[in-house]
């Protein structure tokens, strides 16, 4: 029988590219949504890419003009606020999707041999994709985004002799927010590709790590192209739930900022570590250096090699007292008025 | 197997050790005197801009607002504000009044359009947005409605 058009087609471009590489088994199980969150965060990267390429062409990053840049791009661009809040609200549903694929690999144990190497990787992506929320959020310059910055500036002494990067005096004659815009367009997320092309070929060389309790059955074959399709499909609910959120709850901008006061809080990511900062000052900026110190030492201190659940016991327990800490100081900031730490 | 682990466990923990005690070391060497942030402007413009920014979050930060309008009221350097709306500010903060104080808060600065004014205060006011109940809104929702179904329809797919 004579090939069809699509398989001719598919033969001829899998002759170039060799995509059959991409078409290898997953276990069913990898194609439920707990699953899918981290191929969901990475087509959240895709919409963040491809409405910040856009916003790029109309934003000034310049202090004295970035604010009105801004307002520009909201009422005078055509699409200008949708993109933008499209743009916001995928960073927001993406962060989320990451913390819970996180949560979904920290829960099941997957950082355990042979992927301690990945789970590092993880780790530096989500300090990348927090690096790349808070640069966002210098970006806005409204009230918000210089308070952030002065945070940066006082990060930039409390690191010592590593700071010299994060201070205005390391280039003198270029605003810190112009460094700051680099940083977010093109350093974080160089690399964050890195590290995604490192996370996603790991995971592609140990395959998807097997479940706790789930026998996988014999008879049911899918394929890496299945999971992908679902990780589309969730990609195609998130952008359509940023883009109606950007047009019922569209984000504005801010007053232009005046520096020297301290009167807001930062996105709600920050907010634990804001809630730290209220407890100990700025050296509470050192619990997140603990925090992610914890996260890279998993691997090691979780020494349970017992199978199913009953191995998962002693650091669930620790995972959801870190979590408790972590919400609960999210929710002492939350709650609270917001604190001058330095002014 | 599992020794190997082990070793291979305790010898990546040590060095992790290693390197956050090297690093706890660096950071504790203090910066240099230029990393530290400036000391801030000590004019009334600067101050009574503080004021309006403590006034526009939500809720107002009155404390804040009451603290800086009267260094603003105190300040040496009071070129390009209006000081007798100043204190109409001062005034309506006094009686729980933070819109008012707002509003005479803008007024006290010389605006941009005035030759030598220092401020935009077209930039001084947030720009809100709410939901424009237009036909392009209601097409941009029937697209995220498209592109939610859309999403199911391949999450659900076999």
């Amino acid at each position: 029988m004579r090939p069809s058009t699509r398989q001719r087609l598919w033969t001829a471009v899998d002759a170039r590219l060799a995509l059959h590489n991409f078409v290898y088994e997953v276990p069913p199980y990898a194609n439920t949504l707990p699953y899918v969150l981290g191929a969901v965060t990475l087509t959240g990267l895709v919409i963040l890419g491809g409405t910040g390429i856009l916003l790029g062409q109309f934003y000034a990053p310049d202090p004295s003009v970035a604010n009105q840049s801004i307002r520009t791009i909201i009422t005078q661009v055509p699409g200008g606020e949708v993109i933008r809040g499209i743009h916001i609200w995928a960073a927001h549903l993406a962060t989320i999707a990451l913390l819970l694929h996180m949560m979904r690999v920290y829960a099941t144990g997957a950082y355990r041999f042979p992927r301690e190497a990945n789970w590092a990787v993880g780790v530096a992506l989500l300090a990348a994709m927090l690096a790349l929320f808070y640069t966002g959020t210098v970006l806005r310059w409204d009230q918000e985004g210089i308070e952030a910055l002065e945070h940066n500036i006082a990060f930039a002494a409390l690191l010592g002799v590593f700071g010299g990067w994060f201070s205005p005096a390391f280039s003198n004659h270029v605003p810190l927010l112009t460094r700051l815009y680099m940083a977010h367009v093109s350093l974080l997320p160089l690399v964050l590709f890195i590290l995604l092309v490192a996370h996603i070929y790991l995971v592609r060389q140990h395959g998807f790590s097997p479940h706790l309790t789930r026998p996988e059955p014999a008879d049911a074959h899918y394929t890496f192209a299945h999971h992908l399709r679902k990780a589309i499909g969730c990609g195609c609910v998130m952008l359509g739930v940023a883009l109606a959120l950007s047009v019922v709850a569209p984000s504005g901008e801010g007053a232009a900022p005046v520096s020297g006061v301290e009167v807001t809080k930062p996105p709600w990511v920050f907010l634990p570590l804001y809630g730290l900062e209220n407890l100990f000052g700025l050296r509470g900026f050192w619990g997140a250096a603990i925090f992610f110190l914890w996260l890279l030492a998993v691997p090691i201190l979780d020494r349970e090699r017992a199978p199913g659940w009953n191995g998962r016991r002693h650091a669930l327990v620790v995972g959801a007292a870190v979590l408790a800490v972590i919400v609960g100081l999210g929710l002492y900031a939350g709650l609270r008025q917001p604190v001058a730490h330095f002014h | 197997m599992d020794g190997f682990r082990d070793r291979t466990g305790r010898t990546a923990a040590a060095a992790a050790l290693a390197a956050a005690l090297v690093a706890a070391a660096l950071a504790a060497v203090p910066a240099p005197a230029e990393a530290q942030p400036a000391a801030p402007p000590q004019d009334a413009l600067t101050f009574v801009r503080q004021a309006l920014a403590a006034l526009q979050v939500t809720p107002p930060d009155g404390k804040v607002a009451v603290e800086r309008v009267l260094k603003a009221l105190f300040a040496r350097d009071t070129r390009n504000v209006d000081m007798p709306r100043v204190r109409d500010a001062q005034q309506a903060l006094g009686e729980g009044d933070p819109v008012s104080a707002a509003a005479y808060l803008m007024r006290a600065l010389r605006p941009a359009e005035v030759p030598g004014g220092p401020v935009n205060t077209a930039l001084l006011t947030p720009l809100r947005r709410r939901f424009a109940r237009t036909p392009a809104a209601y097409g941009l929702l029937a697209a995220a409605a498209l592109l939610i179904g859309a999403g199911c329809l391949l999450v659900r797919a076999r």
